[in-house]
Formats: C-alpha cells, structure tokens, sequence
C-alpha cells in the first residue's frame, strides 16, 4: 500500500494559512520533493489525499494530519525525510508512518488558549455550572443561537492557560475562538487570545 | 500587538512571511540590512519579476540581509495606526526604520502615493531633505525613474536603469562607506559616483509658467546627464534558480522566464519598447536551465516565458520544443503572453496548452490602419483577420481585442474603426459554414493612450476627459451587434497617470498634498478620489493641464538628462514620421540608426 500518514504542525507564520492555500501548498511540496502524487481516476482528477478535521484559520497546531497516496512505494522514512526538506519551516513535518489511522474516530481535539488576562478556577466552574450556554454559532443555514455546552468536554484553566478539549468530528466541531466569545459573553474577560491544537481523541479520549 | 490585529484584518498572510524559498539571515550576522518595498499590496508586489530577481540577488551577498516590504492593506494600516506599530520587514518583522537601506521598485506612477505612506508609517521623514543620521538611505529603480522628477524630493537617489550589476555596486560602496564610518550625505556622495545614480539634490530646475526652463547640477563634478544601466550578455547576469513560493493566491502564480530584453518592433507608444532598447536575448540553453531548476525548486506546475513580444525570440520552435519534453512529463503548463496571432503561434499554442483556453486575445492597439502605421504598430487589418479566421477554424468562439484611443494625431474615424473591426472580425466567422454562431463574441477592451518619456509621443498632448469620454460615445454607437461587446476603462485615473510620466518637481508638493488628504493606492479604482487629487493640485496652485498639454521640441523636458541611449533626433524622427502615418521597418528587417548601437550590444550587432 502507497498510503501515507503525515502528521504536521503549524507555527504562528503558518497559522493563517487558510485550507485552500494549505492545498496548494501541500501539492507544490509533493512536486518539490519528487513524491509523485496518486490522482483520481475519471473526467476532472484529483489528488488523492484526505484531512482530518481541517482546522480554522488563526489556530497554531501540533497534530494536524492527512492521509495522501503516492504511485511509489517508498520507505515512511524516505518520505517525511523529502517532505521535510520541500516544506516551509513554519509548516514542519512531524511524523509519517504508513499504519491506518481513522480520521473518522476522531471525535473531540485538545486545546491550549493563552489568555492576556488570567482568567480563575472559580470563573470557569461557575460558567461549566450554566444550565445552558448559549451563543450565535454560524451554521450552513446561517446564524442560529445554539447550545455548546455538550460540546465542551473538559476545561481547566491554570493562570492564564485554558486547556479544553472540544469536540471535533464530522457531525460537528466547537471552535475555540467561540468558546472564547462564549466566555465573553458569560462575563468573562479573557483579553486578547492564542489559539494552539493539542492533540485529536477518539470516542473513548485515547490520543490519536 | 501585531498578533492581536492580525485576528482582525483581511488576509494576515500578507503580513506573516514564512513562505518557502524566502530567506532566514540572522540579522547580527550581517553589515546591510536591507528593505526591498514595492508599494502595493502583498499579492502584487510578490507577482513581479524584478523584485524577485533582486530579492535573491540581494541575499546572495553574505554581508546584506535583504527583506520584502509591501504596502499593508488599508484595513491593517488603520489597525497598526491604532496600534502605533511602526511598518515592518516581512521576514524579521523588525521595523524598518532602524534598516540600512530602503530600495523602492516603482513600477507604475500610481503607486507613488503608497510609497509616501511606506515611508509615514515607518516613521521616516517624507523628504531627503529632513532625513538625518538616523534614518535609512531611501532609493529607488524601475521603469518609473526613467523621469524621477515628480518624486525627487523623497529620494535619497535613484538607480537608473537595469539593476543586476548597479545593486551589488552601490552596496559595495555602503559598506565601505559604513564601516569608515562616513556620514549619510558622504554616503550618498560616493554612492553617486557609480554609473546610472542620480541624486536629484545635486541638481536645480527652474520653471516659469508652465514650463520647466532649465535643469542644471549645482556642483561642477556633477555630471550633466545620467546614463542608463544596461546589462550586456544576458546569459551571465544573475538571474535566480529558485523563487518565494507564497501560500496564497497571487497575481501571477507561477514561474516567470524572463526570455528576453527590449523590443525590436519600436511602437512608438510603448515606453518599454524604447528605455530597454537594444533587444538582448537569452540563449535558448540558458532558458532551459532555468526553467528546469525553477520548476523543480519551486513545485510550481506553470512557467510563464514573458518578454515584450515573444514571437520575436529567434529560437522559439527550437527552445519551446525542448522544454515541452521537460515539462509534459512532469504536467507543467507553459503560459507564452505576448504571442503574435499568425499560424506559427496557434500552432504552438495547441500543443503547450493542455487545456485550450475559450478565448484569444490580441492587441491590433488601434481599430484603422492609418492609425496603426500612426503608431508603427507593424500589424495589417489582414493580418488581423486572418489571425481571427485562424482562430476561429481551431474551434474558438471569442476573441479578445486590446486597444487605444486618445492617441495622438487620432482622427473620429480612427476611433470608429475599433468597433467596425470588430465587426469585421466577427464577419470572419461567418465567411465558412460553421456551427455554434450564435456564440461568437468579440470583446474590445479599450484603454486611454498615456503619453510617455522617451518615445516620439512624448511631446504629445493627452486628451483630456471630454475629449475621451465623446470617443468613447463614438465607441459604443458606431455599430450595433450583439456579438461585439466594448469596454472601456476610467480614464480619470489615465490622466493622473500621465501627469506624474511626464510631470516635473513641482509634482512633489501635490503629491504630499494629495497624500495628507488621504490619497492611497490609486490604483485600485475602489480608493481612487479624483476629487481629493483635484483638490490637492488646486491647494498648490497647479493644474493637470500644465502637464498633459503638448510640448514643443526645443522645450526643457524634466527627464531629458536621462540618457538612454536612444537619441532625441530619432524620436522626433519617428514622431514626424507618425504624422504622415509612415511606418518605420524593425530592428531585424533594416537598422533605423536610433542611437541604442552605442550600448554595443544586442540586435544592432547580430
Ligand atoms: S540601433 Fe538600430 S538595430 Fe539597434 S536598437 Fe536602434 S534601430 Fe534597432
């Protein structure tokens, strides 16, 4: 099998690099690195690579992934030592390997917000502790008032580093950055934020 | 603070760098810092070939840390005013002010506003006059130094011609300059004394009325005229083999081949066709080693082979097919702009193209043939049409046609017969029993005629706005036809641009003017206000009349130190020539003697 896992991460340069432009770059890094992509078969091909939970722009990241086909078969060594070499330094290449990982298990990610202003312990338990917590979500049918507070499944905070895992998954994701104007709008003030992703779980909170 | 604004504005890339090919210096490391700006937007400013050129000759040079600089955004200059965050180098994200040296690129007069809030927002003063110790030397090349005067006062000084040599030759000086210790104005002094640097401040201009009356150096070791740089052998100069791959979507995203320099042809419009004259090819196995490396450093999956007119690279067949068996294999699309439409290049076209584009654009540039021998344009109206019956038997249906109007000695039935050519061209079509004619369109994309220095139309009056826009009436009601679509473009921005070609000193105060006033990025329609720009030339007391109007040959013309090789005999020549619409025969088929011979170089040698 020609399948490849890659494993990446995204500096703070990197972090407003949008999905699309990832794309781009990503297939003009194949090219550079001589790793001849798989294309689709049919009228209008494509190649054949697939992400995990795209991530928004204005998040830094240390776990995201896709999952590309080459025409090749090379070594995962071979590969992530050409890929690294082709690859901006903002946007380094953490790990390849060829063992099938499940995009689709993915169900929540963790993340680490740094706030300017440190926010308390007793803040946040009070703010788990809403009944309900509501806030203007963008939705494909445009602005609804929605519920996230099932889509919060954990949250700590320590200073002014909150760590929350979010669920992430492909019947839906709860953006940090909306977490954060949840937490505004509960009264909370948190300043400016940093948003950086952890790490991907699956159902049962096991790492990915 | 910068992280913080950037949640805020429009597209952050353009302000994080980071991308794969630019280069990381540790600034300790080295003896220049150097900030390359060219005053647009991110997306533009990356698209041009000059700049990327010099970016990595720059950083070749262990002792220079060279960083791109671009205009931001008005979004994010409202937020870093806000925010008092001076403008920034894109790869240390040091502010700018504390760099050694500030080179601008001006490639079109209506950036000039954007240079003046380059230097605002990095806290250094407008003028050279103001600028003291403390403060980088500001200099500038590009085709709009070939008449520095309307921006003068904001030049430390000017590089004058093409830059591959010149850059390493002044930064040579800096440094020795540097590490003596020599102040900013011993600087500039020994900096002068390289071949094609102009310093505005050694000179004078006196003006009476309207005119300019004379032009003089103030010391006598100032030099009467400023000779032009040019590159001799194409082959040898620096050019990159690898190129910034940016992560977002730019102008021109793909690899750029410069295949060659200047023009045989002498249109007597074209500005290019004149200051890079004489035309200096590359060969074609250096072509073809740079486009290997190029496509292969970069990932890019097309390669632009761009110059003036390539038809004219002696060589095309031969190196065209040559790269095809480099770049089929690997899916790389050639892009070849500026083709002439014979059967030679729709030829090439249907095997470069892997997938043919729905349409074909050509530039005949006037619509009656007296018109295009009046520019010495070279192109029959049957040349035209038979491009277009060519076109349309290899299966196109639309056809793009560029033109002009406002050119000089125009009569209403030259501007007429840019509709009835087209009409013409549609008519094409139809001569053969063909398929699918309801389809058939022709678009004419129709520009205002700027007269530019250094060519024989640069004594010429521009038209003024009413002039233009009954020309434009004549356009739209000459014909009817469905098939014939015509666009014109504003030409309020034409007229502003051809003020600052062929402007003088005295443009400086309207410019500052128009600046405080809250003029940026003019050349992007929605932040163009012409009333703000009438209203600055008003305050200083000047018309855009003084500059549009007709010169006479024994006037002082404000760029006439410049020597470019190109003699004032010949452009009057070739201005009276276009009088009498009487064409003059290209650099190939018979030498017209225009003075650029003594460069020593190029096509007048072949
Ligand atoms: S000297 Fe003759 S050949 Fe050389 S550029 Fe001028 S016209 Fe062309």
């Amino acid at each position: 099998m020609n399948k490849y896992f890659v494993k990446y991460g995204k500096d703070h340069r990197a972090q407003y690099i949008s999905h699309l432009d990832f794309l781009r770059t990503i297939g003009r890094a194949m090219r550079r690195a001589q790793l001849p992509l798989e294309y689709s078969q049919g009228f209008n091909p494509h190649p054949l690579i697939t992400f995990a939970a795209p991530i928004s722009v204005g998040i830094k990241s240390e776990c995201e992934m896709f999952c590309v086909r080459l025409t090749e078969d090379i070594t995962a060594e071979e590969f992530k030592e050409r890929l690294t070499d082709a690859m901006p330094d903002c946007l380094p290449i953490l790990e390849v390997t060829k063992d099938e990982i499940e995009f689709k298990s993915i169900n929540s990610a963790d993340y680490e917000i740094e706030t300017e202003k440190p926010v308390s312990d007793e803040l946040i338990n009070a703010f788990m502790a809403e009944p309900q917590i509501l806030i203007d979500k963008k939705t494909k049918k445009g602005i609804k008032e929605t519920d996230i507070k099932a889509d919060i499944f954990d949250i700590s905070v320590q200073d002014n580093i909150i760590s929350a895992t979010l669920k992430t998954s492909d019947s839906g994701s709860l953006k940090p950055m909306l977490l954060i104007s949840a937490m505004n709008k509960y009264g909370i003030d948190t300043g400016f934020c940093r948003y950086l992703r952890l790490r991907f779980r699956d159902t049962d909170k096991n790492v990915i | 603070m910068l992280e913080k604004i950037l949640q805020k504005v429009s597209k952050p890339a353009r302000y994080t760098g980071g991308e794969y090919g630019s280069i990381q210096k540790d600034p300790k490391s080295v003896a220049i810092r150097y900030a390359f700006c060219f005053p647009d937007v991110y997306e533009v400013g990356m698209s041009h070939l000059g700049l990327r050129i010099l970016y990595h000759l720059i950083n070749e040079r262990e002792d220079t840390y060279c960083e791109r600089v671009y205009t931001p955004w008005p979004d994010m200059y409202e937020e870093m005013k806000k925010e008092n965050i001076p403008l920034f180098a894109l790869e240390s994200g040091d502010p700018i002010k504390n760099f050694d040296i500030l080179g601008f690129t001006l490639q079109y007069e209506m950036c000039y506003t954007n240079v003046l809030r380059t230097l605002d927002m990095a806290g250094i003063p407008r003028k050279s006059a103001d600028r003291d110790e403390s403060d980088p030397l500001v200099c500038a090349g590009g085709p709009c130094t070939y008449n520095p005067e309307p921006i003068a006062d904001f030049f430390d000084f000017f590089l004058i011609g093409e830059g591959e040599e010149q850059t390493n030759e002044y930064l040579d000086v800096y440094k020795t300059c540097k590490e003596k210790g020599l102040s900013r104005a011993e600087t500039i002094k020994e900096i002068s004394k390289i071949e094609g640097v102009y310093v505005p401040a050694y000179y004078q201009a006196e003006f009476e009325g309207d005119k300019q009356m004379s032009f003089t150096p103030l010391y006598d070791d100032v030099p009467k005229t400023v000779k032009k740089r040019i590159i001799k052998d194409m082959d040898s100069v620096y050019f990159p083999d690898k190129i910034i791959v940016p992560f977002m979507e730019i102008v021109h995203d793909r690899v750029s081949l410069e295949m060659f320099r200047g023009c045989i042809r002498g249109c007597r419009f074209c500005q290019a066709g004149y200051i890079y004259r004489p035309i200096r090819e590359r060969s074609p196995e250096r072509l073809l080693e740079l486009a290997k490396k190029l496509i292969d450093k970069s990932g890019y999956d097309e390669i632009s082979l761009v110059s003036l007119s390539t038809s004219d690279y002696r060589k095309l067949q031969e190196f065209i097919d040559e790269l095809l068996k480099y770049t089929e294999k690997r899916m790389i699309n050639i892009a070849l702009p500026s083709l002439r439409v014979d059967n030679f290049s729709l030829d090439l076209m249907s095997k470069i193209q892997k997938v043919r584009k729905s349409s074909l654009t050509f530039a005949p540039e006037a619509g009656s043939q007296r018109m295009r021998d009046v520019i010495n344009k070279g192109l029959t109206e049957e040349d035209i049409l038979g491009g277009a019956r060519l076109a349309f038997s290899g299966g196109y249906k639309s056809v793009k046609l560029y033109f002009m109007i406002g050119l000089p000695y125009e009569t209403d039935e030259d501007v007429a017969g840019i509709p009835l050519l087209a009409k013409k061209v549609v008519e094409t079509y139809f001569e053969e029993p063909r398929e699918g004619g309801k389809n058939v369109n022709v678009t004419c994309s129709v520009a205002s005629f700027v007269p530019k220095p250094f060519t024989p139309f640069q004594w010429s009056r521009q038209n003024s706005l009413e002039e233009l826009s009954e020309k434009q009436h004549i356009l739209v009601s000459t014909i009817k036809s469905r098939k014939v679509n015509i666009n014109y473009h504003e030409s309020k921005i034409s007229v502003l641009e051809g003020v600052f070609a062929r402007g003088d000193r005295r443009l400086c105060s309207v410019l500052e003017r128009a600046v405080d006033l809250g003029c940026v990025f003019d050349g992007w329609s929605e932040f163009f206000d012409n009333e703000k720009w009438l209203q600055a030339f008003s305050d200083c007391g000047y018309t855009t009349e003084m500059f549009t109007r007709e010169r006479s040959y024994d006037e002082c013309l404000p760029w006439e130190f410049i020597d470019i090789g190109v003699t004032k005999e010949h452009l009057k020549r070739e201005n009276e020539k276009a009088k009498i619409a009487e064409v003059t025969p290209n650099c190939r088929q018979k030498c017209a003697g225009c003075g650029a011979a003594s460069w020593k170089v190029g096509v007048c040698y072949e």
